[in-house]
């Protein structure tokens, strides 16, 4: 059960590329889980084979400082 | 040796005359020195908080199974002294909610909520279960009656029923970790007039203060010495038995 502000219309809504909108993204790749250097990570697979990171999980603060874990790098 | 054996005479020379082909191991990166140790982490608690059940990707959400190892990580580690809550959601799973904030509650580790943005519906127990909580003045929180997923027959008895006790739920949580009691949660809850499409109460800042859900206005600084202070109370008591509730 859901107990937030937003209309639940717009939660459970289909999202933009699948509604079909006109100039619309297309359908972002999905992220996944990865760890890298001991720490976890969400990456999405880039067009060359690589994965970008799109997200940091982790509660220690110096790792968001880390450049090689920054978003959107390449690994 | 087998191996050795097939490998081809192209493969052997290239190994002997440095192939361009091979791993590049140096990238010439400028090796910064590791960054001491914090004592203090952070976790940051954004979107939608996702339960039970997995929302569109149009979504930005926080992840309950993200979140709860986490916790447990932070009250074992040795290092780790005090922890850090950053708020900007605009609600969501009731159950993911509450487990949040009573893991939070649970810790003896001192743990200070700063709500950024916003912090509405269920956000609301994640923000007083912290041992301290910090609002910053811009910052809203939403007080409103739990609204029916649709996936629930409408307008029987058992409905209403289940409907009340997960507010219930809410309203004695929220009562138990800060200032507010049931009675005027409830009435912030239920207020008329004050949100344009439904029943409920909009918080700016102090108002959060004053109604007794928070405990003061401020920001990281404010956020970063609480919880210093509160984490050398804890060195002195020692043993740390005690829960870091103040207020």
């Amino acid at each position: 059960m859901l107990y937030t502000i937003m209309p639940l219309e717009e939660v459970f809504a289909a999202p933009p590329w699948e509604a079909g909108y006109a100039g619309s993204a297309a359908a972002p790749h999905p992220s996944v889980p990865a760890v890298v250097g001991g720490v976890q990570v969400l990456v999405s697979p880039s067009y060359d084979g690589r994965n970008r990171v799109e997200r940091i999980i982790s509660t220690d603060p110096a790792d968001y400082l880390n450049p090689r874990l920054a978003p959107g790098t390449l690994i | 040796m087998r191996v050795e054996s097939e490998v081809g005479p192209s493969v052997r020379e290239a190994e002997a005359g440095q192939p361009v082909t091979s791993p590049i191991k140096e990238y010439g990166e400028i090796a910064t020195p590791a960054p001491p140790a914090s004592n203090i982490h952070v976790l940051s608690i954004v979107g939608q908080i996702e339960g039970h059940m997995v929302l569109p990707p149009q979504n930005k959400t926080t992840k309950y199974e993200h979140i709860m190892p986490q916790l447990v990580a932070i009250e074992q580690s040795s290092e780790i002294e005090g922890l850090l809550i950053l708020l900007n959601t605009v609600g969501g799973d009731v159950e993911a909610g509450l487990a949040m904030s009573e893991l939070l509650a649970g810790m003896t580790k001192p743990s200070v909520s700063i709500v950024l943005g916003g912090g509405h519906s269920i956000a609301v127990p994640i923000a007083v279960s912290c041992s301290y909580s910090i609002i910053a003045s811009t910052a809203t929180m939403t007080i409103h009656p739990l609204r029916l997923s649709g996936q629930l027959v409408i307008g029987t008895q058992q409905t209403y029923e289940y409907l009340e006790r997960m507010q219930e739920r809410v309203i004695k949580f929220v009562a138990e970790h800060s200032r507010c009691t049931p009675e005027s949660f409830r009435e912030l809850m239920f207020r008329t007039g004050e949100l344009l499409r439904d029943v409920g109460t909009v918080l700016v800042g102090q108002d959060a203060v004053d109604a007794g859900l928070i405990d003061s206005v401020g920001s990281l600084s404010d956020a970063l010495d609480k919880l210093n202070e509160l984490i050398s109370i804890r060195r002195k008591i020692s043993g740390g038995k005690k829960r870091g509730k103040v207020h």
